[in-house]
């Protein structure tokens, strides 16, 4: 199976998160499996012939012959109405991948170096595959999440997230809108306060992977390097947008 | 309708253009002379499935790929691609 070749995947699941955001998993026959952290290209094309290709994280990784994928509708999107509001169980959708060797974590290559992952909204996406190789792999490095979202409503994998947070994994939730009723801090942004409270320590050398909208991702890099982390060991992923 | 992405977007289009995952390789600007993966260069898509690459030291343009359904067509007036991309 060539990566360059566009493939054809029917959607097998498609489970809602919140009004604007729905997961897809979908088969894909002859799928030699991807890293996690990888990416698609998803093309849509129209009736007229017009075709619009966006690129999406996969949520998932190794070598099962499916692949799930977590999509946030953009009010003014191509392709995410349509993956989001009308692609149905049994429809077939058109893409291209896995692409991307730059954004990944691999047990076996990173080993046992501590890894700070950073999301925000379906930043968490990647960083989702990620967390799921860790546990899938036996793998006792420390990972942490920090994970922004709006509100709790729009936080993705939220129940399987819960069961995977352990000695190995720890998960932290940033409410940049609105916070559960019993939240001990207001709703706010990734400050360098909070990364600096939050992230593995400076010593440990963690490899940080940071993943969301495109002021998201600056900011929090930003800032990760002021408080002295180095820019080689921090890898980022822009989805664009905010 | 452009948005700014990063060097990671190119992994498909140039997919079918290098033997290597072209993202993961160095590329030294020809503007400032950072050396850095192509996954790092700050990104514009058009509409018309054109990618513009931009260093994101000094903003040169290093690479323009247009997608067409005969394949990608590239240009690279700012970068030296290196390592596996090296010519």
């Amino acid at each position: 199976m060539v990566t360059s070749d566009w493939k054809t995947g029917k959607v097998a699941e498609a489970t809602s998160f919140s009004p604007t955001a729905r997961s897809l998993v979908i088969d894909v026959p002859g799928w030699e499996g991807n890293l996690a952290g990888q990416h698609v290209d998803v093309r849509l094309t129209a009736a007229d012939g017009y075709t619009a290709v966006r690129s999406y994280s996969i949520a998932s990784s190794g070598s099962a012959q499916r692949i799930e994928l977590a999509i946030d509708e953009l009010p003014d999107g191509e392709v995410s109405p349509y993956l989001v509001e009308t692609i149905q169980v049994g429809d077939e959708l058109e893409f291209r991948g896995p692409l991307g060797r730059w954004f990944v974590w691999q047990h076996d290559v990173d080993k046992q170096r501590p890894v700070q992952l950073i999301g925000g909204g379906s930043g968490v996406v990647p960083l989702m595959a990620m967390v799921r190789a860790h546990a899938a792999s036996g793998s006792t490095a420390k990972f942490r999440m920090l994970y922004s979202v709006r509100t709790p409503a729009d936080v993705y994998f939220a129940a399987e997230l819960a069961t995977l947070a352990d000695e190995h994994f720890e998960l932290t939730f940033v409410y940049t809108r609105e916070a559960p009723a019993d939240w001990p801090t207001p709703p706010g942004r990734v400050t360098k306060a909070v990364l600096e409270q939050h992230v593995q320590p400076l010593a440990d050398a963690p490899l940080t992977f940071i993943c969301g909208p495109t002021g998201f991702v600056e900011a929090v890099a930003n800032s990760l390097v002021e408080l002295g982390y180095p820019a080689a060991d921090i890898k980022t992923e822009r989805f664009g947008g905010a | 309708m452009s948005a700014e992405l990063d060097g990671n977007v190119l992994a498909g289009v140039l997919s079918g253009s290098f033997d290597v995952d072209p993202t993961i390789e160095l590329g030294r600007c020809l503007g400032c002379g950072d050396v850095s993966p192509l996954a790092m260069a700050m990104v514009w898509v058009k509409k018309n499935h054109s990618f513009i690459v931009r260093c994101h030291v000094c903003d040169e343009v290093l690479m323009i790929a247009i997608e067409k359904p005969s394949g990608a067509t590239v240009t690279t007036p700012g970068v030296e691609l290196l390592g596996a991309l090296g010519g």
